[in-house]
């Protein structure tokens, strides 16, 4: 059924660019749900539909459409010292709709590898810019990893307990 | 609260001008054309003759000055934290020193070009998304990617998957912003308590929205097989994309762009 399939992976699409721009203010960085929303979603697609979707997020951000966080888009963005990080959303999210396919230990190894890839990816083009590993690691990495890590635990528990509900249909989920 | 600053969809501005008149797909290689020069250039002068092209393109547009503004004024914090990262690296003799910051003449070199960089890429981007609506974008996304050989039946789900969210976007953000506000008549508090507290309190957002969203998705389904929507097959298109003499002609001078990179003056 393919027009299921599209709109189903349309509607992530959306879904995840709106989580993308909601902002929470915590201390004095406002916190959106990007990472999360990446997270979230991949648990309820196939590998390579989260492939597909998150490399649509990528191309419907840089052709304007302001879904990057802090409601920004164009591709100045995704060139510019933090695009590593969306740069690496689909290959995070590929291997994190992988993980959610394991069980126990390998899953959470697998899930906390795909955030590793994110920021692996991200504080690498930050080290262009700043021409100075260490720096990026610094800047880029140590003040968000914790926080992130934090999300995906809150999106580990909340997905556990949605598929226990059997809260989505089988049209809107694909495992 | 503002969970959610008024966002405007797209950037697109109408108007009658050669920009716009043009073909998306002739404008997206120029635009991939453009950005790679910009990457590879390292002198003065080849710097001058793309701001050169930039300014003209922002002529011929039609389109007035205050977008482009608007365009660089959401992007000035990335624009600033990247020079004031780049001021403060680099070797060189040091023209300016105070306490432990130094700033070299190299760094100031690359400074310089780093945020000029940045800015060119913002308004090529700019005239880009001004002069064509997202719709266009996305079909000439998708007759590209035929053109590289790309499977057609991925490419027409690629390009009808964006064309949809970006539909969903706006309905969702309004619906995240009425969830939001409920939650809030209801006494939810999302900015008390520690960072876990405040992610606890996201779920009684997130439940909502997902629910709102399964529920378009399954209307969408249905909406699209009662049409017999059946993918790339025997598809036709209520608006063709045309390749014109003029676009023959500005993707021959996109390419002949490169050629900027490799002159020294």
């Amino acid at each position: 059924m393919k027009s299921v399939k599209l709109s189903r992976m349309a509607l992530w699409l959306a879904l995840t660019s709106v989580l993308s721009i909601i902002s929470i203010p915590i201390g004095s960085v406002p916190v959106t749900l990007q990472v999360f929303a990446f997270f979230f979603m991949a648990a309820f697609l196939s590998p390579v539909e989260s492939l597909e979707v998150s490399l649509a997020y990528l191309v419907l951000g840089s052709i304007g459409v302001p879904i990057f966080a802090g409601a920004q888009g164009g591709i100045a963005i995704l060139l510019g010292p933090t695009g590593g990080y969306l740069l690496s959303f689909p290959l995070a999210a590929f291997l994190a709709s992988f993980a959610w396919r394991k069980k126990g230990i390998l899953k959470i190894t697998l899930l906390s590898l795909s955030l590793l890839v994110i920021y692996a990816l991200g504080a690498l083009v930050l080290s262009f810019y700043l021409k100075n590993p260490l720096r990026a690691f610094e800047v880029g990495v140590l003040p968000f990893i914790w926080i992130d890590a934090i999300k995906i635990a809150i999106a580990y528990v909340l997905v556990l307990r949605l598929k226990k509900q059997k809260v989505f249909s089988n049209n809107f989920t694909s495992s | 609260m503002n969970f959610l600053s008024n966002i405007t969809i797209g950037q697109y501005v109408p108007k009658e001008s050669f920009l716009h008149a043009l073909d998306p797909r002739s404008k997206i290689i120029f635009n991939v054309m453009m950005i790679t020069v910009i990457f590879l250039v390292t002198d003065l002068w080849q710097y001058a003759l793309i701001t050169a092209v930039t300014v003209v393109l922002m002529i011929v547009s039609k389109i007035s000055f205050v977008y482009y503004m608007k365009g660089l004024k959401a992007l000035w914090l990335l624009i600033a934290l990247t020079a004031v990262f780049q001021v403060f690296s680099g070797g060189g003799n040091v023209v300016w020193s105070f306490w432990v910051f130094k700033i070299t003449n190299v760094a100031i070199y690359n400074t310089v070009f780093i945020t000029l960089r940045l800015v060119l890429i913002i308004l090529i981007a700019s005239t880009l998304t001004l002069t064509t609506s997202p719709i266009q974008l996305a079909d000439g996304l998708e007759s590209l990617m035929n053109t590289v050989r790309i499977p057609k039946e991925w490419s027409h789900d690629f390009s009808m998957m964006i064309s949809i969210a970006f539909r969903f976007i706006p309905v969702l953000a309004v619906e995240a912003d009425h969830v939001i506000k409920a939650q809030l008549s209801r006494g939810a508090k999302f900015d008390r308590g520690n960072f876990i507290q405040r992610m606890k309190n996201i779920v009684p957002l997130l439940i909502p929205l997902f629910v709102g969203a399964i529920r378009m998705a399954e209307e969408l389904a249905l909406a699209m097989e009662a049409r017999c929507y059946r993918g790339v097959e025997g598809r036709t298109k209520y608006r063709q994309l045309v390749f014109k003499k003029k676009d023959y002609a500005f993707t021959i001078l996109s390419f002949a762009l490169i050629s900027i990179a490799f002159i020294h003056f």
